[in-house]
């Protein structure tokens, strides 16, 4: 079982379903929000994630009206975002940082314009201007 | 100067002078707290470091003895962290400067912990590697 949660451990999830997408996104949204270079995304069906903890402990950030960010009060950790039926995880928040797998065929760099400009992953994955397909 | 903050404005700083260190940290404290892939530093003296709006909207947490990260409790941004052996430095995170401005350091600029790093994430053969810091 594929489990995590934020680095405090008031919030723990396990992951069931099939990684749907992955993607490093560069906008500079997620990277005010998470305080990071780019960030790590893996999506899944909400009936493929559960929270096992930390219901209390999760605040809300909304960026847009559809997009809300989950992070932990005690120690900040964006732990997921929801957006309807889809679950993002933060890739970072997986025990012993496993795969979540996902990653064939998606794994792509999104909204790479906006990159932070002086650090650029070294790798062959495609570049997108904004979020793909 | 370096400007600075987090996603939904509430906190914002000003660095007057470039980083003398900057890290990509793969240990897995930092991963977790930013959710991230790896997490990236720029070490400032503390005094270069001031914020201009939002003490009051810092939360704070001591990931381990010492080392105190702070972030905004109303998006979840991380902003910076003190460590209590380096009484003169700051922590910030360079991926939530406004402008893609480098942080400075660029001849310093280096993976640390990369033992701990995520075994499917490929990373450059530009910059040095160390297993600690």
């Amino acid at each position: 079982m594929t489990m995590g949660g934020c680095l405090c451990g008031a919030v723990r999830y396990e992951l069931t379903g099939k990684i749907r997408d992955f993607y490093h996104c560069h906008c500079s949204i997620c990277r005010k929000c998470q305080g990071a270079v780019y960030l790590t995304y893996a999506s899944v069906d909400r009936s493929g994630f559960r929270l096992l903890a930390g219901e209390e402990a999760l605040s809300t950030y909304k960026t847009s009206p559809a997009l809300k960010r989950r992070f932990c009060r005690h120690c900040g950790c964006h732990v997921f975002g929801e957006m309807g039926d889809e679950i993002s995880l933060s890739v970072g928040t997986l025990d012993d940082g496993a795969d979540p797998g996902g990653r064939e065929g998606n794994e792509r760099h999104i909204f790479w314009e906006s990159r932070c400009g002086w650090y650029e992953p070294d790798d062959a994955f495609e570049k997108m201007t904004e979020f793909g397909p | 100067m370096m400007r600075g903050g987090c996603l939904c404005g509430a906190v914002r700083f000003e660095v007057s002078e470039p980083a003398s260190d900057l890290y990509h940290c793969h240990c897995s404290m930092c991963r977790r707290i930013h959710g991230t892939a790896f997490a990236t530093y720029a070490i400032v003296a503390r005094s270069a470091m001031t914020l201009t709006e939002g003490e009051d909207m810092l939360s704070r947490y001591d990931s381990s003895p010492g080392v105190t990260r702070s972030f905004c409790r109303r998006c979840g941004c991380q902003i910076a962290i003190d460590v209590a052996y380096q009484p003169n430095d700051r922590w910030f995170m360079p991926g939530i400067l406004d402008d893609p401005v480098h942080p400075g350091a660029g001849n310093r600029e280096r993976h640390i912990f990369v033992a701990s790093k995520l075994p499917w994430l490929h990373l450059d053969d530009v910059l040095p590697q160390s297993e600690e810091v």
